[in-house]
C-alpha cells in the first residue's frame, strides 16, 4: 500500500491554528502568542527526528495546547474525527 | 384507538431520524469555521441556509415516496400490504441492530459508520462552505448520506400519514411539516447550543462524545421499537 507523504510547513500549521483559535472565540492577540508559540516547541521537538509521521505532529502539537488553551488542544486532536 | 397508533409510530418515526448524528455533526464543523470566518449575526444567518436545504431534501424525499406508493404501489392489486409490512418492519429491525451495534466507530471522537474517504469528504466540505448556496448544498447533502437509515422510517412515516384517520383536509400537510420540523431536532439543538448558549465545538463535541451510547441505544431502540409497532398494530391489528 502506497503511503501518503507530507510536507511539514510550519506556516500552515499556524495558520490552521489560528483559524481554530478564531472559531473558538479566544482573543487574536493571545491566539496569536501561543500559537506562535506552540508552532516554535513543535518544531524544536520534532526536529531531531528523521521521520515524522502525521500522528506525532498532531501528539507533538496537542502537548504543546494543552499548556495554554484545553478546548483549542481538543478541537485540533479531533478536527477529523467529528464525523 | 387508531389514530393513537398512528401517533405513537409517527412520534416514534421522530426519535428514529431525531437522533441520527450525522447531520447535526456537519452542521456543528460548518457552524464551527464558519464563525471563524463570518460575525456572529452573520454565522447564523448562513446556518439558516443548512436547516432550509436539510428541510428541503427531506420533504423531496417524503414527497417521492408519497408519489410512489400512493399511485404505484398501494393501488396494485398484486401487492399485499401485510407483505410489504413485514419487509419493512425486517428491515426496521436490522437496521435498529445496525445501530446498536456499529454505529459508531470504536474511537476518541465521535466518528460514525461511514467511510473514511467519504467522511473527510463531508469535513472538508463541511470547512469550506462560504456562499449561502454552498450551505444550503450542504444541507441538502447531509439529508441523503443517511438514507439508508431514513428511508425505511420514511416510508413508514408516509403510508402512517396516507391512512391517517381523519376528515380534515389540513392533517396530511401538517403531519408532513411537523414530522420534518421534529426530525431536525438535533440540528436545531446543535444550533441553539452554538448561538444561544454560546457553546464552542470543543464543548459540543464532548458533550455528544459523553452521550455517544445513549445516542446509540436511543437510536437503536426507536428503529426495533418501531419494527414491533408495525407488527403489532400493522399485521395483527
Amino acid at each position: 500500500m502506497k503511503r501518503e507523504t507530507f510536507e511539514f510547513d510550519k506556516d500552515v500549521l499556524a495558520r490552521e491554528l489560528k483559524i481554530e483559535a478564531k472559531a473558538l472565540g479566544i482573543p487574536v492577540g493571545a491566539a496569536n502568542a501561543f500559537v506562535e508559540k506552540t508552532v516554535v516547541a513543535t518544531c524544536q521537538k520534532l526536529k531531531k527526528k528523521k521521520l515524522i509521521t502525521k500522528r506525532d505532529l498532531e501528539r507533538t502539537v496537542v502537548a504543546e495546547l494543552k499548556k495554554y488553551n484545553a478546548d483549542l488542544a481538543y478541537v485540533y486532536r479531533i478536527r477529523d474525527k467529528i464525523i | 384507538m387508531s389514530v393513537l397508533t398512528s401517533l405513537g409510530i409517527l412520534i416514534l418515526a421522530v426519535f428514529a431520524c431525531g437522533f441520527l448524528q450525522l447531520a447535526p455533526s456537519i452542521f456543528a464543523i460548518f457552524y464551527h469555521y464558519a464563525s471563524a470566518k463570518n460575525s456572529r449575526d452573520n454565522t447564523l444567518n448562513l446556518s439558516g441556509f443548512f436547516i432550509v436545504g436539510q428541510m428541503m431534501m427531506t420533504m423531496v424525499i417524503l414527497f417521492v415516496i408519497y408519489f410512489a406508493l400512493y399511485h404505484f404501489l398501494l393501488d396494485n392489486p398484486l401487492l399485499n400490504i401485510n407483505v410489504f409490512y413485514w419487509i419493512l418492519a425486517g428491515i426496521l429491525a436490522l437496521l435498529g441492530l445496525f445501530l446498536l451495534i456499529f454505529y459508531y466507530r470504536k474511537s476518541e471522537g465521535t466518528e460514525l459508520f461511514l467511510s473514511r474517504k467519504m467522511a473527510k469528504n463531508i469535513t472538508g466540505r463541511a470547512r469550506s462552505a462560504k456562499k449561502a448556496s454552498d450551505v444550503f448544498a450542504l444541507g441538502m447533502t447531509s439529508g441523503i448520506f443517511e438514507l439508508v437509515f431514513t428511508l425505511p422510517v420514511y416510508i413508514v412515516v408516509v403510508l402512517e400519514i396516507i391512512n391517517f384517520e381523519s376528515d380534515n383536509v389540513l392533517y396530511q400537510p401538517l403531519l408532513f411539516f411537523s414530522f420534518v420540523i421534529f426530525s431536525m431536532m438535533s440540528t436545531f439543538a446543535t444550533r441553539g447550543q452554538f448561538y444561544r448558549q454560546r457553546k464552542n465545538l470543543a464543548e459540543i463535541v464532548r458533550m455528544r462524545k459523553k452521550n455517544k451510547t445513549f445516542y446509540r441505544i436511543m437510536l437503536g431502540t426507536s428503529f426495533i421499537l418501531l419494527a414491533v409497532f408495525i407488527v403489532s398494530f400493522r399485521i395483527f391489528k
